[in-house]
């Protein structure tokens, strides 16, 4: 279930909360008259593990809502559709990073929004980059403007882009992330300054044609589109927050592309429906154990690093995952720079050294402990292995449920005291295409807001800020590893997975997918005939 | 006294010609047996996880095979029994005293109380009980004792309204209103007369209650509102194994049996039960 | 009898609202202020202080509580904070799916219990009259849940015989019909031996009755008699008890709906509750609460039309 919003003072970051829920869910796997093959050859059917919630920008933190208004917006760059984090010109066809804190930017002439609404100008940039600074606007995503000062405009076409001070992370998130949507200024200014779900104007190469709510989305074709891809005359964008939905629709073959359930990996090898095949993409969903220091049971490092080194993490990866995970090394998957290849401590942890270590530290055994854990089967799995390790070196787990908004909050200062009672949780969160965005979630400046751990390192904070001021990459590398062991050190960190996004796809089409297994719409299209 | 060991063998001698109500019998006293000792008869520590033996069907090992986290099965649901037992017993106890109590002082006190007591009852019987256990459920959070709370909530308005009924039909006997003119107190009416001629309907009631209460226990613990893990419960039981449904069939048919059988087994104990202290089935030798 | 019907629809109204009340009680009876637990963790103060204009939370309780009562006479029952509609809208759009499913399996259950029923009335102690009188006895009490995961498992998931999730393509009546089969079953299989012991039971003693005495000896075949005097009597109590079926049903239907992935009002109430979605889960109760006494009250009519006795003290129970 995606979050909808965290709202608070406008400085309070979001976080992209995307879950795949195998059980609770509104799935509602019908509503596609039986059609056949011929008849659907232009059209596309996929599932989102998610119904919209928001196409605008300023507020849209799910990947369910990103994945559909992708196609319907452009950006000045965007990600080469070939499963790396490489960036491309879309609406710019020239975009240069002059110095630390000035972009130059010229937009390509002739790209025209739909509904009448005219051509795409430098105006439109500005009004786009600003409106999410824009403290009126309370916009959740403006911190992945980050020190955005101002848009200048030269012309018709061209304008500069003003940073107060340097910033890393600009292109990879807010250029050519879904912050970086180019909407028309005279499009939104006339439906009020913002819209929710049904966008007044689109440039990009499909128009959203229906809502249906907690059912599908329909795209259609931009006919004033000139670009490439758009390969299709209608996309068909179910909601099934449900895997299993999904499963069932795509074996009905009502689907031609959906997100299955991990557990189901396995059935759909042995049973593979025909013409299909079944593709496992890497996610940058970081799952990792936390625990409170803050909390009075935990505040010894040596219980601490007891934990983490009772956890075996390849059994909970085994269980939970089916094994077809990998180890995590840290919030920076593999294939972003700064990722570490090795923890410190090992995968299957050793629970020799924490019985040890909890002698050492001379604690009373067994140790109580209590993990909050969001609801989702997959969670829950991963947490009884977690639960039955613990309790082979000493440490008696109670394992406390929440509903999803609950559980967003148990570490909110905002929220109420409770935030000094948890002690250990699982946590997960999806990344974006900046290691930036991986890490700066444990600076102290996220105390009491997404900072449960309570940790607080000043030589992490540093290299943090140092990190995204520079654009030399070798030295962000450096700087963000050592930012990774540091968290590993405190002990507050069991590091578990990055998970996976199984894909079941149908012959006939040709996917796309983004590096962290999110399908990229734009550029589906029918299989080629040359098999 | 003696009149009540005479009428329990007599109970007992019927039973044994009802052939459905001995089975009945025999799977209800099963499975108490099991769940009672289940420490003794499992095979395997119904906690232990063995993730690399995961969903395994059925083997000499594992009789009903394991779980997602190669958690024996045959250990879980004998396990689980235990807590459909407690369940059971402390919610129906506890609701059974209670609406004895005020199923009595609505049917034999003044008559404001028992207009009173009854909107009480019909109001808490006017929610489909699922729907009131989730509202619950919804505002205090998942727990075996919010659901075992809930439960009691529920039945209390059955057992008084029953109570009540019994009551009020005792009240104006002969025998009663020579005891009252006699000036015998009202709590002695109730003990001495009214307590042992209720008592017949409410075991069977009770006895018929048990699948309801137990299934409302599995059927919470399937939504995930009840039992926390890793403790087992048939609900839970079913519940992960319908995740897991098309990795392996076992954790669901093995979960599913002990309800079968503990519905099916009370049911028929019950309905015999009736049948046997029915007065109209009662016969010649009625003793009223 | 008019005035039987009017006191018991008059307390069956004061009833639910009283229920309705409780569930209103229930929602400030909570630590916390209710807006925190309307909107959830997701409340920051100025939200928390919109809703509570908007919804008049700072106002005094009883003001609160005629408030609550005034909207839900005109149907309005809250705004869902997640998507921004009407709580009873979302309801509505949901409900029809639930009654299709109930009605389904009371249709079922009727349709086969009837003649099962009227056949062990007529041949006594035949192996089809034990096997009805075992089902009758034991299926009621089988929680549905269970019923519901052991027919997807065989019918829909090992022999695929019927779909196994879903309500089917919408206009496409015999999709629906498809996937309306296991979740009405589920539902309705323990009603089918519980009705045909009703109508037995009932039968039997019609038949034994004066009138239908005559008839025999009059030399109307057998027949006749039962279909067209017997019959007629003896379903009628089965159409009361159903009355109050559609009571029980409805919790079994979340169940059943929950298994089989149908959209109905127990899903929505599911969802609901594990999102602490607390508008929906109160306008999901109201109504089916509403729905039940309804049924209720329409049972206790039928009855009270069939005894006259009952007319005073309005239940037999």
């Amino acid at each position: 279930m995606d979050f909808k919003k965290n709202p608070g003072p406008a400085q309070i970051n979001r976080r992209d909360f995307l879950r795949q829920s195998t059980l609770a869910g509104l799935a509602m796997a019908g509503g596609l008259p039986g059609v056949s093959w011929a008849v659907r050859g232009n059209q596309l059917h996929i599932s989102n593990y998610n119904d919209l919630a928001s196409l605008d920008p300023p507020y849209v933190i799910s990947g369910a809502d990103s994945t559909v208004g992708s196609a319907l917006f452009q950006t000045l760059l965007r990600f080469k559709p070939n499963g790396t984090w490489d960036t491309e010109p879309d609406a710019a066809e020239y975009f240069e990073q002059l110095d630390d804190t000035h972009y130059d930017f010229r937009l390509k002439p002739e790209q025209v929004f739909s509904d009448g609404f005219g051509e795409m100008t430098a105006q439109d940039v500005k009004f786009s980059f600003e409106r999410m600074i824009d403290p009126a606007m309370n916009a959740i995503n403006a911190p992945d403007m980050g020190p955005l000062s101002h848009v200048e405009v030269h012309d018709r076409y061209s304008g500069t882009i003003v940073m107060h001070s340097p910033y890393a992370a600009f292109i990879p998130v807010a250029v050519a992330g879904y912050s970086g949507c180019i909407m028309s200024r005279k499009a939104v200014t006339s439906v009020g300054g913002r819209f929710s779900i049904r966008p007044p104007a689109c440039s990009g190469p499909y128009l959203l044609r229906d809502w249906q709510a907690k059912r599908k989305t329909i795209l259609v074709k931009n006919p004033l589109w000139k670009g490439p891809g758009a390969s299709f005359e209608e996309i068909h964008v179910y909601a099934m927050s449900d895997a299993k939905a999904a499963e069932m629709a795509f074996e009905a073959g009502q689907l031609d592309c959906a997100l299955i359930s991990v557990e189901s990996t396995g059935a759909f090898e042995k049973n593979m429906p025909p013409d299909s095949y079944l593709e496992i993409y890497p996610s940058s969903r970081n799952y990792w154990l936390g625990m409170n220091q803050s909390n009075r049971a935990l505040q010894d490092i040596r219980v601490r690093q007891a934990i983490q080194y009772a956890v075996d993490v390849e059994a909970v990866i085994e269980a939970a995952w089916f094994g077809l995970a990998e180890t995590s090394t840290g919030p920076i998957p593999k294939g972003m720079l700064g990722h570490r290849d090795n923890a410190l401590i090992p995968p299957r942890g050793d629970a020799e050294k924490a019985r040890s270590l909890l002698r050492d530290a001379g604690v009373e055994l067994p140790l109580r402990l209590r993990l909050d854990v969001n609801n989702g089967s997959l969670e829950l799995t991963a947490v009884q292995v977690i639960q039955w390790s613990l309790k082979k070196v000493g440490v008696e787990l109670e394992i406390r449920t929440q509903d999803n908004s609950t559980f967003l909050s148990i570490g909110n200062e905002e929220a109420g005291d409770q935030w000094q009672d948890i002690q250990l949780f699982m946590q997960s969160f999806v990344g974006q295409a900046d290691p930036y965005y991986s890490l700066v979630w444990f600076t102290s400046q996220q105390l009491g807001l997404w900072n449960w751990e309570r940790f607080s390192n000043q030589e992490f904070d540093h290299l943090n800020d140092l990190a995204v001021a520079t654009t030399v990459n070798a030295e962000r590398e450096r700087r963000y590893h050592r930012m990774q062991d540091i968290m590993e050190e405190s002990g507050c960190y069991r590091f578990i997975t990055n998970g996976v996004m199984p894909q079941i796809i149908r012959r006939n089409i040709e996917p796309v997918f983004s590096p962290d297994g999110y399908p990229m719409l734009r550029d589906f299209r029918p299989a080629s005939r040359e098999t | 006294m003696s009149v009540q060991r005479g009428v329990i063998a007599e109970i007992f001698g019927r039973l044994r010609k009802d052939s459905l109500g001995m089975t009945g019998l025999v799977i209800v006293v099963v499975i108490l047996l099991a769940s009672i000792f289940a420490p003794v008869l499992t095979p395997h520590d119904p906690l232990e996880v063995d993730v690399y033996n995961r969903l395994v069907s059925p083997s000499w090992q594992h009789w009903l095979g394991t779980d997602q986290l190669g958690r024996d099965v045959l250990s879980r649901v004998l396990f689980g029994g235990r807590i459909a037992l407690k369940v059971a017993l402390v919610a129906i106890s506890v609701s059974m005293a209670v609406g004895l109590l005020l199923g009595m002082m609505a049917g034999f006190g003044p008559k404001w109380l028992d207009r009173l007591l009854v909107i009480c009852f019909d109001t808490l019987r006017s929610f489909p009980t699922i729907m009131f256990a989730l509202a619950i459920v919804a505002l205090t959070g998942p727990s075996l004792n919010t659901v075992i709370g809930v439960i009691i909530i529920t039945s209390i308005p059955v057992y008084g309204r029953i109570v009540r009924t019994q009551t009020q039909a005792l009240r104006e006997n002969d025998f009663i209103l020579a005891e009252r003119a006699m000036g015998a107190s009202t709590a002695r009416i109730l003990r001495d007369h009214i307590l042992p001629n209720i008592a017949a309907p409410l075991l069977i009631l009770a006895s018929m209650d048990v699948p309801a209460v137990v299934g409302m226990e599995a059927g919470l613990s399937f939504l995930g509102l009840g039992v926390t893990p890793p403790t087992p419960s048939w609900g839970n039981i079913l519940s992960d194994g319908y995740s897991y449904l098309r990795n392996s069939p076992w954790p669901i048919i093995a979960g599913g049996i002990p309800l079968i059988l503990v519905t099916l087994g009370f049911t028929f104990f019950g309905e015999s039960l009736r049948d046997i202290l029915d007065p109209k089935l009662r016969g010649k030798d009625g003793k009223g | 009898m008019l005035q039987f019907i009017a006191r018991r629809s008059l307390l069956a109204l004061f009833i639910l609202l009283l229920a309705v009340t409780l569930l209103f009680a229930m929602i400030h009876m909570m630590p916390g202020d209710p807006a925190s637990a309307i909107l959830g963790p997701k409340a920051s103060p100025e939200l928390k202080a919109e809703l509570n204009q908007r919804m008049g939370l700072d106002q005094p309780l009883l003001t609160q509580l005629g408030r609550f009562y005034t909207d839900l006479a005109r149907g309005d029952l809250g705004i869902d904070v997640f998507t921004n509609r009407e709580v009873s809208e979302i309801v509505f759009e949901q409900l029809p799916y639930t009654l299709v499913l109930v009605l389904a399996a009371i249709g079922g259950a009727t349709l086969l219990g009837i003649p099962l029923g009227c056949f062990s009335a007529i041949r006594r102690n035949s192996l089809l009259d034990r096997v009805t009188a075992v089902m009758s006895v034991g299926f009621i009490a089988i929680p549905t849940f269970v019923i519901a995961l052991y027919l997807l498992l065989w019918l829909s998931v090992k022999w695929r015989w019927f779909p196994a999730m879903g309500a089917g393509a919408s206009g496409d009546f015999v999709d629906q019909a498809r996937h309306l089969v296991l979740p009405a079953i589920a539902l309705g299989l323990g009603w089918v031996g519980y009705i045909a012991r009703l109508v037995r039971a009932s039968m039997l003693e019609v038949m034994e009755e004066n009138h239908i005495r005559t008839a025999r000896a009059f030399g109307l075949p057998e027949r006749t008699i039962i279909v067209h005097y017997a019959l007629r009597i003896a379903v009628l109590p089965t159409v009361a008890i159903l009355g109050m079926g559609i009571g029980t049903m409805l919790s079994g239907a979340l169940f059943a709906e929950i298994v089989f992935s149908r959209p109905g009002i127990g899903k929505l109430l599911h969802e609901a509750v594990m999102t602490r979605n607390y508008p929906v889960v109160m306008g999901s109760v109201v109504v089916t609460t509403g729905f039940f006494v309804l049924s209720t009250l329409v049972s206790d009519i039928i009855n009270a039309a069939l005894d006259p006795r009952l007319r005073e003290t309005g239940r037999s129970s």
